[in-house]
């Protein structure tokens, strides 16, 4: 099946929100998943970007916290969806039809409660550990380094400036450089 | 009864890159993005802002330069930024923040690092901005009269 075009992202992602709505008004559904699912191919930065591209345009809230952005349609993203062109929820359905024939039932989780998105940084931050392992050895101070973050991370309200000061040593290290840039996105979502 | 406008941001962090070692700031941005008032054709983008209550007038930059440049210049001004002065195109546009839009008259500098939103047009038609450091967030209100 091919890629869904980004010229038809916006609404698809939008009117899969409003499905969720009708079953869980108060949930908000991860966006990489919904990505994944509508066979979107997308960085996490971009996925960020078009969070906050939608949320600008009142279509929905979004909720950035540690290793993921999730979305919840407003009232406005209801009306967007209603002033689309004749045809396109046909179009839209036949789409996830196709998709479900291809991919089974399709399954997204709906959350009310930000704190298991850190599950994801921590699969993620132990990749990077086991890059090091295999390079560096089990004795090196910069898989102690990571093991600091995912404590520091495990609190409530993490400090930001502790984990950018360990992070900078983890740059330094040229073979995880860009997985650890990708680590500070999740966690920071700076915009660059 | 509820203001005509309320956005509420939180705070962005910014690096501050000290000699002495890297320090941070939260700030007042906010994402936002731009409509042709004529057209109604808005921009497929949305970009950060800095609430920036010692801007005269709000300023865009390069990331919104494919749109910008279907739009006609309405105006020219020399703006002061620190020790230089510049000469700026200004354009009628609409700046949409959080499905919230407002007309307003701005300028386009393409090498800016960032837009800003000022005075003219824009603040001057808000009530209040409020800065909370505490709670590290901005609020834009207009309060309904």
């Amino acid at each position: 099946m091919k890629n869904l075009e980004f010229k038809k992202l916006y609404k698809y992602v939008l009117r899969m929100l409003k499905d969720f709505k009708e079953i869980n008004p108060n949930a908000y559904i991860s966006l990489p998943d919904i990505l994944e699912i509508l066979n979107y191919k997308a960085s996490f930065n971009e996925a960020l970007e078009i969070a906050k591209y939608m949320e600008t345009r009142g279509w929905l809230n979004s909720l950035f916290v540690i290793g993921d952005v999730r979305l919840q349609i407003t009232s406005a993203g209801l009306v967007e969806i209603d002033e689309y062109e004749e045809g396109f929820d046909e179009e839209y359905k036949n789409y996830l039809s196709d998709l479900t024939k291809e991919k089974g039932q399709l399954k997204l989780t709906a959350y009310t409660e930000p704190k298991d998105s850190k599950l994801h940084v921590v699969e993620f931050l132990n990749g990077i550990s086991s890059k090091i392992k295999e390079t560096e050895g089990h004795e090196i101070d910069l898989n102690k380094d990571i093991e600091i973050i995912k404590i520091e991370l495990s609190k409530s309200q993490p400090n930001i400036e502790a984990l950018e000061e360990k992070f900078r040593y983890l740059m330094n290290l040229q073979y995880v450089a860009s997985d650890v840039q990708l680590a500070k996105k999740y966690i920071f979502q700076d915009e660059l | 009864m509820r203001n005509e406008i309320d956005i509420k941001e939180p705070y962005k962090r910014v690096i501050l890159p000290f000699k002495s070692g890297i320090k941070y700031v939260y700030m007042p941005k906010l994402s936002a993005t731009i409509k042709d008032p004529i057209t109604g054709e808005v921009s497929k983008t949305a970009h950060p802002f800095l609430v920036d209550t010692g801007a005269s007038i709000s300023i865009i930059n390069a990331r919104f330069e494919s749109f910008i440049n279907r739009l006609e210049p309405v105006d020219r001004i020399k703006i002061q930024y620190g020790s230089g002065k510049k000469n700026l195109n200004i354009y009628d546009i609409i700046i949409i923040i959080k499905g919230i839009e407002i007309q307003a008259k701005v300028a386009y500098d393409e090498l800016l690092s960032i837009s800003l939103l000022g005075h003219y047009s824009m603040f001057e038609n808000l009530t209040y901005q409020l800065f909370d450091a505490s709670k590290m967030n901005a609020r834009l209100i207009k309060v309904r009269r």
